[in-house]
């Protein structure tokens, strides 16, 4: 529900950008939904990476419709998509892309000259990017943060806008790199992809079973994707807000003064200052979608651990009790209270 | 065009600022409900503060009547009531000062507004509308302002969130009340001199009425026992020990003193042993006692724990070479040292025999372990797990005349004992050969025997299967296992050691 905030000479304009927000969104939803049977978290927080210029990491088991997610995403929006499946023995050159040796028009010689890779492109979609060696996972890097590619000396701008959407398996760990702490900061959510409810496996066995495939049609394009990125950084924060978000992150730092006894104790490393942003923007778009126009705690706290997860690393005593990042986000969020003076 | 916006601008801005004043208008009613329920906070707050005050103060008084009353000394504290009065005083003290710091004062109206948003679930809109009508005024912070106006609007008549009020409790009466109660029995423990002595009062009239030697200094008691000597002994005795109290010579009796100190106070009666343990402690002297120069005398300072650098644990080459000598001996070891050697054997030279003397000793500093130590030092300072040095020793002779018994089992023939094998350290059981990878929860490659046999099923019931991946809600914050809790922390320490920084695999 929207609030009647027309009252004030200017507030109309914010409630028809929020509505306008809220309507592309939607429509971007029922459309995956209809290829996409459930997961309602995940595809809101696909969106939300994409909507808060970020990247987001997708872990589940096979099977759970990962990849069939981005790229039914990627149908809906009227992006350049690219699709990488990481190996082994895949190289930096075989992504970023690499100078080539070519023949000049007219048989004058020869020159080199850069042939792209297929991380040039709107929409990338990092297929089990835990099975790449460092080597290559760095090579995205910089395309990642900076959006530009490196090669030969020379920098080159990434077509605008620029998403990465990873998958990983977490049981198929054999044979793979773990992704860098570098990398995994750079990733604005890791969404845990999780099995359908059983009402849900009817729909997808009714689904795909049948005569009729479905499909997704294009319902965004990339212009449209860049002004939705501008309304949401268009959401105020209040100081309040702003005081609970860094708070929460620093609750995630061991030796913090607002860390729980369970951070001391099992948490080697905590969250980066991306994730205070990352707190904001996705808190941003968690308003707009409500409805609100400006960010409240309840905001960030529904986006903690999205986007909180992958950034605290536990330490040797924290594995050895298979504590998950998950819990120790949660208990920074009960000890941080909302009340800035409390 | 642009003056059209600048215009709009201007009108957005103004109506932001009277919506602030309307925003703080409706938060100073919602302050003021915030003042009264703080003062009452600091109330409870001071009341709580002033109980605990008192009664620890009734245990320091406890305290101290105790030592008074164990060391034998003047008490110049005032007696219990005045002390009750003058602890009640005190622990109220902090009360009016928190009280007057949470009454007065102007209420921020940040903090109420926030307040306000957690009694009435408003999502921080108050408090929002708030902090952005004092900042640039955008599209967005208008309808945030518009929306924290209707939302002060509906929660007029709601109490902001406050802290809790809570008077003083079950707790904190008690430990009042127990603090009076140590007080009176603390007035009443029967101390030697309460005070300084009034010229007839009884006070002076309770002293022991004692002969002062002419060599008394002054200020300090005479005890009984030491009115009873010559005046030779007293002066000896005084020259020999500081002034100290009573209980501090008790303690001083019970170490071993000096051979000459000792042979000093031989002489003097009831120096805190029966003379039948004093005449055997003589003739143990006598003797030669086997243990005396090996085991420090108990109450001699303990050595310091075993920490800081490698190199200041280390004792010097001379003494360790010489302690292991000895260790070699007391041990027990057969390893290159022959099979006879009963007299360095005797059970009256094990550290063990020394429990019997008294149980109450802290037992010495165990020499094995500080052997165990070196040898991983030595270990690791030559690269790796190796053999010990101290277990090497000649080659067997390859004599093969035929010999009488030998040292370590050499020549052929004869009652000799038996041979020694020889081998490299890896045929040696019990020497650790590292299976894990430094860094690796899992261990490294094991090596897996492949062997042609026939499936068989297994006895027993079989597991049920769960799913492994799904992961449904949060992880429990610590995992109940049905490994026993003391197991646990074996098994958490051994781990932590063994992945310490520093630390070499398979040392």
């Amino acid at each position: 529900m929207t609030e009647n905030a027309s009252s004030l000479p200017g507030a109309g304009e914010a409630r028809e950008k929020s509505e306008a927000f809220r309507g592309t969104v939607q429509r971007l939803r029922d459309e995956i939904h209809k290829v996409v049977v459930g997961q309602d978290l995940v595809v809101d927080g696909v969106l939300a990476a994409l909507l808060c210029d970020g990247h987001a990491l997708l872990e589940g088991v096979p099977g759970l419709a990962k990849t069939l997610l981005v790229r039914t995403l990627a149908d809906t929006l009227e992006l350049q998509f690219s699709r990488i499946q990481f190996t082994p023995d895949l190289m930096p050159a075989d992504i970023i892309g690499t100078m080539v040796l070519r023949e000049v028009e007219g048989g004058r010689g020869h020159e080199l000259r850069f042939e792209e890779g297929p991380l040039v492109a709107n929409f990338i979609l990092a297929d089990e990017i835990n099975r790449a060696t460092p080597k290559t996972q760095s090579a995205l890097l910089e395309a990642m943060q900076e959006r530009t590619l490196t090669v030969s000396r020379k920098t080159r701008p990434l077509p605008e806008p620029f998403v990465v959407l990873a998958t990983q398996n977490p049981i198929e760990q054999e044979g793979t790199y773990p992704l860098p702490e570098a990398q995994m900061d750079r990733f604005l959510l890791k969404l845990l992809v999780d099995y359908p409810a059983e009402e849900e496996y009817r729909e997808i066995l009714a689904r795909t079973t049948g005569e009729a495939v479905p499909e997704a049609k294009p319902m965004a394009t990339a212009a449209e994707v860049l002004d939705m990125r501008r309304v949401v950084r268009q959401v105020p924060v209040s100081d309040q807000v702003e005081t609970y978000a860094i708070r929460l992150m620093m609750a995630t730092q061991p030796g913090s003064p607002y860390a729980p006894d369970d951070v001391n104790q099992y948490v080697s490393l905590g969250s980066s200052p991306r994730g205070a942003q990352a707190l904001l923007l996705v808190g941003k778009f968690n308003a707009l979608l409500d409805g609100r126009f400006t960010v409240s705690c309840e905001d960030v706290r529904k986006a903690a651990p999205l986007v909180l997860r992958h950034r605290v690393l536990m330490n040797f005593e924290g594995q050895a009790r298979r504590i998950h990042p998950d819990g120790i986000v949660a208990r920074a969020v009960e000890a941080v209270p909302e009340l800035t003076h409390v | 065009m642009a003056e059209g916006m600048s215009d709009q601008k201007s009108s957005m801005d103004r109506a932001v600022r009277q919506a602030r004043l309307s925003l703080r208008y409706g938060l100073v009613q919602a302050g003021q409900h915030l003042v009264r329920a703080r003062t009452l906070a600091a109330l409870d707050r001071g009341l709580r503060l002033g109980c605990r005050m008192l009664a620890g103060l009734a245990a320091l008084y406890l305290l101290w009547r105790l030592g008074v009353l164990c060391t034998g000394m003047t008490d110049p504290i005032l007696g219990a009531w005045p002390f009750l009065g003058l602890a009640l005083l005190v622990s109220l003290c902090p009360l009016p000062g928190l009280v007057f710091r949470a009454s007065g004062g102007l209420e921020n109206l940040s903090d109420v507004a926030e307040r306000l948003d957690l009694a009435a679930g408003n999502q921080n809109r108050i408090a929002s509308a708030l902090s952005l009508s004092s900042g640039p005024v955008g599209s967005f912070e208008a309808a945030a302002v518009a929306a924290g106006l209707e939302a002060v609007e509906a929660a007029r008549g709601i109490v902001p969130v406050v802290p809790q009020r809570r008077l003083p409790g079950g707790l904190e009466i008690g430990a009042a009340y127990l603090g009076v109660v140590v007080l009176a029995v603390a007035g009443f423990i029967p101390v030697g001199i309460q005070g300084p002595a009034v010229p007839g009062s009884g006070a002076e009239e309770a002293q022991p009425r004692v002969a002062r030697s002419p060599g008394h200094l002054p200020g300090t008691r005479e005890t009984p026992r030491e009115a009873g000597r010559s005046p030779q002994e007293a002066a000896e005795v005084d020259s020999s020990e500081k002034p100290q109290t009573e209980s501090a010579r008790g303690k001083a009796r019970s170490k071993p003193s000096p051979a000459g100190k000792r042979v000093k106070a031989a002489g003097l009666p009831g120096k805190g042993k029966s003379g039948e343990a004093r005449q055997a402690r003589q003739s143990s002297v006598s003797r030669g006692d086997p243990t005396e120069g090996d085991f420090p005398p108990t109450g001699a300072p303990k050595k310091k724990p075993r920490v800081g650098k490698k190199k200041d644990r280390n004792p010097p080459k001379a003494r360790v070479v010489g302690q292991r000598r000895k260790e070699g001996r007391q041990t027990g070891a057969t390893a290159g040292q022959g099979g006879s050697g009963g007299g360095a054997m005797s059970p009256v030279k094990s550290p063990w025999a020394q429990r019997d003397r008294s149980s109450d000793e802290p037992l010495p500093e165990n020499p094995a372990d500080e052997d165990v130590e070196d040898e991983i030092e030595e270990e690791e300072a030559r690269g790796g797990t190796q053999p010990s040095l101290r277990d090497r020793k000649a080659a067997t002779s390859r004599d093969l005349s035929i010999s009488g018994p030998g040292e370590g089992g050499e020549g052929r023939g004869g009652p000799t004992p038996h041979k020694k094998a020889r081998g490299t350290a890896s045929m040696v059981l019990g020497v650790p050969v590292p299976d894990f990878v430094r860094g690796l929860l899992n261990p490294g490659t094991t090596k897996v025997t492949h062997e042609r046999v026939e499936p068989v099923t297994s006895p027993g019931k079989a597991h049920d299967p769960a799913s492994a991946a799904a992961r449904k809600g949060l992880e429990p914050r610590i995992p109940a296992t049905r490994i026993p809790l003391s197991v646990r922390e074996v098994v958490r320490r051994f781990l932590k050691s063994l992945h310490r920084p520093g630390r070499t695999p398979g040392s």
